[in-house]
């Protein structure tokens, strides 16, 4: 048969293929029907044939390029982006991601790191005999002068809960979360980030616990922050250590075990051990990799910056006498260790699994 | 481990292979194209937000709020649709629009996954949370008295990490793209053209010339079949300057006289390979391939036959 018949005879079937692509790519995919759905799937593989057959057709190259941009756009169509499958997000969340965490070396950096400099920070400004003008060159004077303003009067008079105020604490706090582990590609700058937040953070705690704020200030103060800490500082941690672990697998690849080749293996006694080696992976494919254990990092962290954010907005400034804040306080530092001990320290078949 | 692209050509073509076991060509957008979509979202974004300005402001509709008691709520939402806005427009859009953003559905480009593969929730929060890093590095504006007279953090956010990142790959990566394994693609609608038509009667009779057992290589039928689709943009002095090339040493083959026009081998060769009787030898008329199903009545036998017959 000739070329030129072939080709329009098949041209129907193109443009219909055509037309398809674009009502599914304008509407729902349940709103086209049983049958045109058939159709596609059965035009799609003509055109796919079609397309492999092109080159011994010999069909004329701008036709193959047509044929290839066809294929493409059907592909698009057909193999569609996955909807999260929710019933497994329980079993990430309370299963998965707390063992990850606690095994996660970079999460253990962070955290050392950040209360050290967190309580280091935090004893010099407190003791303003022995370190005069600790806290001010840290945080700054009026940074402090405006802290002292602010927490004068009791939680409870000072506005209250609100629900802008909740929005605007989870929009501040989640975008410096964010920002916190993506910075954390050039390692540094995460180090960086996650210190300068530990000292500033350190030096206000140390400096409304020291002798040169009044006490009644200093009380509102720790009523206000209680509430809502152990799980706002958990939450900067562990945004950190993601980010470390980004960056971290950028600059230190990972590795794999790879057998040796058949002529490599040593000769004599050693040849009964040493019958593998160690091999970096790319860095692309590390840092992909890197990012895979992160991101569920960074959810856990999401999440405990939102609910901090609602404890901050709504309870934190709330009527409820002190001694109830301190309780919640207490119940989800508790909440964080369960999660994070109890859920997460390494089990039997996990560690058989390795 | 060499990565594959690299023995490819060097045209920005990408190429896939489908579960079908179809290879097909993806077209990788440049960076160019690329931001001209992204400031088209950002277009988008900011004509949302001055709108609803207007509506809550100047239409009313926020003091009437405010008097109902509701100020609070519409603040907080407000809020709320700033931070989702800046972080997960263009990571929600990609998820649900199958790897498009409005900006980039109208320039026709698509997110894929390193093999062409449909991107997932993880990739498309990942590629697009890291756009804060390409904004850097952030410089503080240089002057004093700029800085003095602005009230915010004066930062110019030069996007350099955009622009260099995407230089040192293939496939124009962005950091965001290297981390979650995606790349962008354009997805062109293209129109089927026709085969050419060889109006010229001496064409179809210098074709019987031809040998009958003559089979033009691959890349010699690519190579006319481009240049007669093309030939009507050339001047007569031009199409023979660039035939000359391929049909001198055809006519010494075939052995045709040397006075004879270039131009007029090449059409005859086309018109032989792709309309003549003799073109695609060993292809049996396939016209049972694809019963359309809305022209049969639906009681028809549909069994006897497979749907699609490849062959």
């Amino acid at each position: 048969m000739k070329v030129a018949q072939l080709i329009e005879k098949r041209r129907v079937h193109w443009q219909e293929l055509e037309n398809l692509c674009a009502q599914m790519s304008s509407s729902r995919k349940k709103s086209i029907g049983a049958r045109n759905i058939a159709r596609f799937a059965a035009l799609y593989r003509a055109a796919c044939a079609d397309l492999a057959l092109a080159d011994s057709y010999q069909l004329p190259p701008n036709i193959v390029d047509y044929l290839h941009k066809l294929v493409g756009r059907a592909h698009g169509q057909l193999y569609r982006s996955q909807r999260v499958d929710w019933s497994k997000v329980g079993d990430i969340l309370f299963r998965q991601i707390p063992r990850e965490i606690f095994n996660d070396r970079c999460v253990q950096l962070t955290f050392w790191m950040f209360w050290t400099v967190f309580l280091l920070t935090g004893f010099m400004a407190a003791h303003p005999d022995r370190f005069p003008n600790f806290a001010a060159e840290i945080v700054g004077a009026e940074a402090l002068d405006m802290y002292e303003q602010m927490y004068a009067d009791a939680p409870s008079r000072s506005g209250g809960p609100t629900a802008a105020g909740a929005a605007f604490y989870v929009e501040h706090n989640t975008s410096i979360g964010i920002k916190c582990f993506v910075v954390g590609i050039t390692v540094i700058g995460g180090i960086c980030v996650l210190l300068f937040n530990a000292a500033t953070l350190g030096a206000t705690f140390g400096y409304m616990a020291s002798p040169s704020v009044t006490p009644e200030t200093s009380q509102h103060f720790f009523e206000f922050v209680a509430a809502h800490g152990p799980f706002e500082l958990t939450a900067i941690v562990l945004a950190a250590g993601a980010g470390l672990r980004i960056g971290f697998s950028l600059i230190s690849p990972y590795h794999k075990e790879e057998t040796l080749l058949e002529d490599e293996v040593p000769a004599g006694q050693e040849s009964l051990y040493d019958k593998s080696r160690r091999v970096a992976y790319e860095r692309i494919d590390s840092l992909r990799m890197g990012a895979k254990r992160a991101l569920p990092v960074m959810g856990a962290s999401a999440c405990l910056f939102i609910l901090a954010a609602m404890i901050e907005a709504w309870i934190s400034p709330s009527i409820l006498p002190q001694a109830a804040k301190q309780t919640i306080a207490i119940f989800c530092s508790g909440l964080l260790m369960v999660y994070f001990i109890v859920l997460g320290y390494p089990r039997r078949e996990s560690r058989a699994a390795r | 481990m060499v990565a594959p692209w690299n023995t490819e050509a060097i045209d920005s073509q990408f190429k896939v292979v489908t579960p079908e076991n179809i290879a097909f060509n993806y077209q990788v957008a440049g960076p160019f194209r690329r931001l001209l979509a992204f400031l088209l979202d950002l277009f988008i974004r900011l004509a949302v937000v001055v709108a609803f300005f207007i509506l809550l402001g100047v239409l009313g509709v926020g003091n009437a709020f405010v008097q109902a008691g509701l100020g609070d709520l519409m603040m907080a939402l407000g809020t709320l649709a700033v931070f989702f806005f800046n972080w997960f427009y263009m990571a929600a859009f990609e998820y649900w629009w199958n790897g498009t953003t409005p900006g980039k559905r109208l320039l026709n480009l698509r997110v894929t996954t390193d093999e062409g593969e449909p991107i997932n929730l993880f990739q498309s929060a990942v590629r697009n949370l890291f756009r804060y890093v390409d904004m850097w590095p952030m410089v503080p504006l240089p002057f004093a008295w700029m800085r003095e007279q602005m009230t915010a953090d004066p930062i110019v956010v030069t996007f350099l990490f955009a622009l260099i990142v995407p230089i040192f790959n293939n496939r124009f990566q962005r950091i965001g793209d290297l981390i979650a394994g995606t790349m962008v693609v354009i997805e062109d609608r293209s129109w089927l053209m026709k085969v050419a038509k060889i109006e010229d009667d001496r064409a179809r009779l210098l074709a019987d010339y031809i040998p009958p057992n003559f089979v033009a290589p691959r890349s010699m039928v690519k190579a006319v079949a481009t240049y007669v689709e093309r030939r009507r943009y050339f001047t007569t002095a031009r199409r023979r300057e660039i035939a000359r090339h391929l049909a001198e040493p055809l006519l010494e083959k075939f052995g045709l006289p040397d006075d004879t026009s270039y131009d007029l081998l090449l059409c005859a060769l086309y018109y032989r390979t792709f309309l003549s009787r003799h073109s695609s030898d060993g292809v049996r008329d396939d016209g049972q391939l694809l019963p359309n199903p809305e022209q049969r009545s639906p009681y028809e036998n549909a069994s006897d036959k497979p749907p699609v017959s490849v062959s």
